[in-house]
């Protein structure tokens, strides 16, 4: 069997994994859950096996190899990837010896943590070869067409964990404008749950069920104030599972007929007023005085963190990556609050790639990166790795110290 | 450099790490005055300056940007680091998935993958690997063996971006246009319906209100 190439964008919620096809564009990555679960029965379940469990969905526990965007425990990582391998080939051997993997991790790992991912790379499964990198790192092999410049690019990355700002400059990270806003995916379900459990109903052991309602009721608003007094025009009613009609729940439509007994969630601010976080963590903490920065003062200031002939090509240049980044209105409320921002004559614009979704760009990125010539000469191969050691792989992959 | 380890003390089987940062120093005099701070200790080092122990935890949540110039500059008042430490906590109770902890593998759980040729995989197939595989151990313990100063310096560094109040009333007049932006209206939101608060907030715990009603429905319910 020839060679082939893996790519792995290792994300704390779930894993995009798929093989470099060789056809164009349109091969899209298998998307598992990156955890464990426990439903109430005492069940375990690897990936996405839970989700053959919906009527068991109500007080499911999940457990992550992540700890506060690091990935610490590999005796919760190796079952999921093994599960994920199990779903990428279903019948035929999947033999890591002949593959080349390219793993896409989160910026600055502890070093000891990323040497540990690369001892089970090569000693546990026996990859070939190998190249370790950052999303935001791949995100310029994407094509956005031919209006893009993608020797200058702004990463923003809102994912699970953290919303990262990253300037990648001819296709590699300027380390010293890398920002991190401690507001993501997570966050907003920690306060979504909060507001629920407070005003209408308890939802605190019921993470689907809130990462659901966020999905199908949350957006940002253009202008918070504005949407806050007509909130009541902005309600919608999110109808609960009741694990017989409905097992995850749902938006009703003006024309939904419901059973008399159903229990609606009518949500009106809490739509909105969770995700304005990015821009006022003040509402996180409850606390007014917050010390912390909003998304607008991060990309501010990562940006002029850069060679200022960079700054201008930069907010020309930004790419929105992680499924948070989906929230509807993020995109243009971005582009309002930085145009305020910056020198009125830079031009401040996102690019989108046509066909990719948010959350697999990098991983796009990636199979890009396994058709070109340079990955030969970035990669690390098992007999290297077994010449110079473990800490090898942390010299040529890891980060810049700043 | 901001974090220079601090040679431990008897407290070996404390499962934190302790390191003394340059940032806190100006914290010291609250902290001799007896409120000392839960999880902090304070000693004096020979040249008499204070040396504030902080754990990882807490200084990966109370980090300020290190590659400006405000090492040279004023340092933390004891009030910030209270902030930044508030934050940090809450931020750590938003990050849990469900208001039940997380569980421990059982020892008889495996996956049988279908390309696994043995069922022994969860064991480790090198002595390294078997290491990494039965490690059952938290950041905290990482971050403890991590030796490269400079890598932790640098992680702890872009981890949080706090703004330090204090530099900002301390800016000169001309600088402090730039700096004024920071204080961005702040959003006041009734704590119990939502809406956008006019009254200042409860006495009792900072939360804010928008009516009578909701307030009285706070002091029944949510105030602590
Ligand atoms: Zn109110
Ligand atoms: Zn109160």
């Amino acid at each position: 069997m020839s060679k082939q190439h893996l790519v792995i964008d290792n994300g704390a919620y779930n894993i995009k994994a798929g093989f470099n096809t060789g056809e164009d564009s349109d091969v899209r990555p298998t998307k598992v859950q990156n955890a464990l679960t426990k439903t109430k029965d005492g069940a375990i379940h690897v990936g996405n096996q839970y989700q053959a469990q919906t009527n068991n969905y109500s007080g499911i526990v999940f457990r992550r190899a992540y700890d506060q965007g690091n990935l610490t425990s590999w005796e919760t990582e190796k079952p999921v990837w093994d599960y994920t391998f199990d779903e990428l080939s279903p019948k035929k051997i999947f033999d890591p010896s002949i593959t080349h993997l390219t793993l896409i991790e989160s910026p600055f790992q502890l070093p000891q943590l990323s040497t540990n991912t690369d001892q089970i790379v090569f000693e546990e499964y026996g990859f070939n070869e190998y190249y370790r990198c950052t999303p935001a790192s791949l995100v310029p092999w994407v094509d956005f067409g031919n209006k893009s410049n993608n020797d200058f690019m702004l990463v923003i990355d809102s994912g699970f964990t953290a919303t990262w700002i990253v300037p990648v400059i001819y296709k590699s990270v300027h380390w010293e404008g890398v920002r991190k806003l401690p507001v993501a995916g997570k966050v907003l379900n920690g306060l979504l749950r909060e507001l629920i459990s407070y005003r209408h109903y308890d939802i605190t052991d019921e993470p689907i069920l809130i990462n659901t309602i966020k999905e199908e009721t949350c957006f940002i608003a253009q202008d918070f104030y504005k949407a806050l007094n007509s909130r009541q025009k902005l309600q919608c009613e999110f109808v609960l599972p009741d694990f017989k009609t409905t097992t995850t729940g749902y938006v009703r439509k003006p024309k939904d007929t419901i059973s008399p007994d159903a229990q609606l969630l009518r949500l009106m601010d809490e739509r909105f007023s969770v995700p304005e976080a990015y821009y006022h963590p003040e509402i996180i903490t409850l606390v007014q005085n917050t010390p912390l920065k909003n998304l607008t003062d991060l990309v501010v200031e990562s940006i002029m963190a850069c060679p200022e002939v960079a700054r201008p090509l930069l907010s020309a240049n930004i790419s929105l990556v992680g499924g948070s980044t989906s929230l509807p209105n993020f995109k243009s409320r971005l582009l309002s609050e930085l145009t305020k921002e910056l020198p009125s004559d830079w031009l401040v614009k996102v690019v989108e790639a046509k066909g990719v979704e948010r959350d697999e760009v990098s991983w796009r990125g990636g199979i890009n990166l396994t058709n070109d010539d340079v990955i030969s000469d970035i990669t690390i191969s098992k007999k290297e790795y077994f010449e110079h050691g473990s800490n090898w792989c942390q010299k040529q992959f890891g980060f810049k110290n700043v | 450099m901001l974090v220079e380890e601090v040679p431990k003390t008897s407290s070996s089987n404390s499962s934190t790490i302790y390191f003394t940062s340059s940032i806190n120093l100006s914290a010291r005099s609250v902290h001799r005055g007896g409120a000392t701070g839960d999880e902090d200790s304070v000693g004096s080092n020979k040249k008499g300056r204070a040396k504030v122990n902080y754990n990882v935890n807490l200084l990966m949540n109370a980090q300020t940007q290190i590659n400006d110039e405000s090492n040279t500059g004023p340092l933390k008042s004891a009030q910030q680091v209270q902030l930044e430490r508030l934050v940090s906590r809450r931020l750590v109770e938003l990050n849990k998935e469900s208001a039940t902890a997380s569980f421990e593998i059982p020892k008889n759980f495996a996956y049988n993958s279908i390309h696994s040729n043995s069922n022994k995989s969860r064991l480790g197939q090198t002595p390294t690997t078997k290491r990494i595989l039965a490690a059952r151990r938290n950041l905290n313990s990482y971050f403890e063996e991590e030796r490269n100063l400079m890598s932790i310096n640098t992680i702890l560094g872009v981890n949080f971006q706090f703004i330090d109040f204090a530099e900002v009333e301390a800016a000169p007049k001309i600088k402090r246009a730039k700096v004024d932006k920071i204080y961005r209206p702040r959003l006041r939101l009734c704590c119990i319906c939502g809406s956008q608060s006019h009254y200042s907030r409860c006495s009792n715990c900072g939360l804010y209100y928008c009516s009578v009603q909701c307030n009285n429905i706070h002091m029944e319910s949510r105030c602590t």
